[in-house]
């Protein structure tokens, strides 16, 4: 069972991360959902100093308001300091993930969030945090706040597909459709930050963004509709968890850094396949002249 | 009444906007054209017109009303650089998006909303290339796709963002002769134009900017050779070559 705990929850967690990460990848945002997924610590830490909550709602809210908040706030940045965007996102989130690093120093020492795996986060612990109801053992508190984020991003990506890709596509002919272009970019800037938490605890703040960016980059080569990006990104994701857990078992590597490596040799292997793909379609071509 | 009134309409990107006051009413049916030098602000009235700026302020109506009433009324059609072409869509699914005003966030376009998308396809002389990606487009093809998917929308007013930039002459003729059409069916047209050679054989109208209003109304009385000084500021190079200019100059 603790292997299979450990490979279901990377799976969850790899698929919300696919999904939004390719919206984020059409809209050429991939660096937003970095900034998020580092920023969201401090609404986790700002929930638990202000309430005392450590209750998943609770975590959550406070991710998707911080999260919200480094959006919003690098864009303002930007447009009223006139600081180039990348700049004004740089300081945001940094600055915001600074803050909850001293924030728990200070006031949250005795917490079990330590720097280290809020970096780097520790896969190997998960089936050790269960969750215990009515005496019975329901399995990983993390395995239960994955499926939770992932079921929320299937529903609105799924309900909302339409306007994820207008907005995606064109966010000014959206606008003149009489449609919200910045409430699909806040709605989805929300769901990064709830699957930013639920990556938090197994791959750490630094490695989903490996998960956000490279399944969804890989898809990115292959797809011709945004269906299909996001069916192709779940599926890279999928496979770069397996070659991931193999790679980890046999080099006895860390899971979340093998799973990274895994998914960057994909990558790779599709440029190539892809590059193929080109040269015998140029071919084909050339011959028909 | 009025397809567009706009009064005391300044509008740009910064506090200090490009665009100072302009007030003006445009009749339905007709085709207008908006010309001006660079940067006089030709696009950044569209954009105006359609709240598309962080900078906007003025009144806009459209059909006697304001335009969060009017936005299935008017298509907007930007400029070809402002769309991302590499995005893994096809031709057909963008022209449905003319659609999408009309769905809820839920819904998908329905059977006549497909058969609408075809039509308009068709209109622009597209409908074979329905399935296409639109990374495999020539860039009037794109600009035919872009405004299929206005068509789509069923719009009264059309505001177009340069239509015939860099086009081939097929796609020209095709657009020139769905101005016909669309004026025949008592559609409205406003249309940033840039080659004075053309606006007569293409428009009724036109409004002439730079920075602020310099005149605008029936092309045949106000396009003079001292409005169109105004608007250049008498750097026109070309009015020579133009056969109305000295008529009217001369007039």
């Amino acid at each position: 069972m603790y292997e299979f705990w450990i490979f279901i929850t990377a799976s969850l967690i790899a698929t919300s991360c696919a999904l939004v990460g390719s919206l984020l990848i059409l809209r050429r945002m991939s660096m937003l959902g970095d900034a998020i997924s580092h920023s969201v610590l401090l609404g986790i830490v700002l929930v638990f100093i202000l309430f005392g909550q450590t209750n998943v709602i609770w975590l959550l809210s406070g991710a998707v308001l911080v999260g919200l908040l480094t959006a919003w706030l690098s864009e303002w940045i930007h447009q009223k300091a006139a600081v180039p965007a990348d700049a004004s996102l740089g300081l945001v989130f940094t600055w915001l993930f600074a803050l909850a690093i001293i924030l728990i120093a200070v006031y949250a020492d005795h917490v079990h969030l330590d720097h280290d795996h809020v970096l780097f986060g520790e896969m190997a612990f998960i089936p050790f945090n269960t969750l215990h109801a009515f005496d019975i053992n329901w399995g990983p508190k993390a395995f239960w706040l994955s499926l939770g984020v992932l079921l929320i991003n299937l529903v609105v990506i799924g309900f909302a597909f339409e306007r994820f890709k207008l907005s995606s596509f064109h966010p000014l002919l959206a606008t003149t459709l009489g449609i919200s272009a910045a409430f699909w970019h806040y709605m989805l800037m929300s769901l990064v930050s709830i699957t930013a938490v639920a990556s938090f605890d197994a791959v750490g703040s630094i490695l989903v963004v490996a998960l956000l960016v490279i399944p969804a980059s890989t898809a990115y080569l292959f797809a011709n509709s945004l269906a299909k990006m996001l069916l192709y990104s779940v599926l890279f994701a999928q496979a770069a968890v397996l070659i991931g857990l193999g790679l980890a078992a046999w080099i006895d590597s860390a899971l979340s850094a093998s799973m990274g490596v895994a998914a960057g040799l994909l990558l790779l292997i599709s440029l190539l396949i892809k590059r193929l793909q080109q040269a015998r379609h140029t071919a084909h071509i050339a011959s028909k002249l | 009444m009025n397809a567009l009134t706009t009064h005391n309409l300044s509008a740009g990107y910064q506090a200090n906007k490009v665009l100072q006051n302009i007030s003006l009413a445009l009749p339905q049916s007709q085709a207008t054209a908006i010309i001006g030098p660079n940067g006089a602000g030709k696009s950044t009235l569209l954009k105006g017109l359609m709240n598309l700026l962080p900078q906007v302020s003025g009144e806009v109506s459209f059909f006697g009303e304001p335009l969060k009433k009017q936005y299935h009324n008017i298509a907007y059609v930007p400029q070809r650089e402002e769309v991302d072409w590499d995005f893994p869509i096809c031709v057909l699914d963008v022209v449905l998006m003319g659609r999408h005003g009309q769905l809820k966030f839920w819904q998908r376009p329905s059977k006549h909303d497909h058969q609408l998308a075809l039509q308009s396809l068709d209109k622009v002389g597209m409908q074979a290339f329905a399935q296409r990606q639109i990374s495999q487009l020539s860039g009037g093809q794109q600009q035919r796709v872009f405004i299929a998917r206005a068509l789509a929308q069923q719009a009264k007013l059309y505001l177009m963002d340069e239509p015939f930039a860099g086009v081939d002459i097929a796609t020209e003729k095709a657009i020139v002769a769905l101005f016909k059409q669309l004026k025949s069916n008592q559609q409205t047209l406003v249309c940033v134009h840039h080659d004075l050679n053309t606006l007569k054989d293409y428009f009724d109208w036109v409004i002439m900017i730079n920075g602020g209003l310099v005149a605008y109304g029936p092309i045949q009385e106000v396009l003079t050779l001292d409005n169109l000084n105004k608007t250049y500021d008498g750097r026109l190079p070309i009015l020579q070559n133009l056969g109305l200019v000295n008529s009217e100059g001369s007039n």
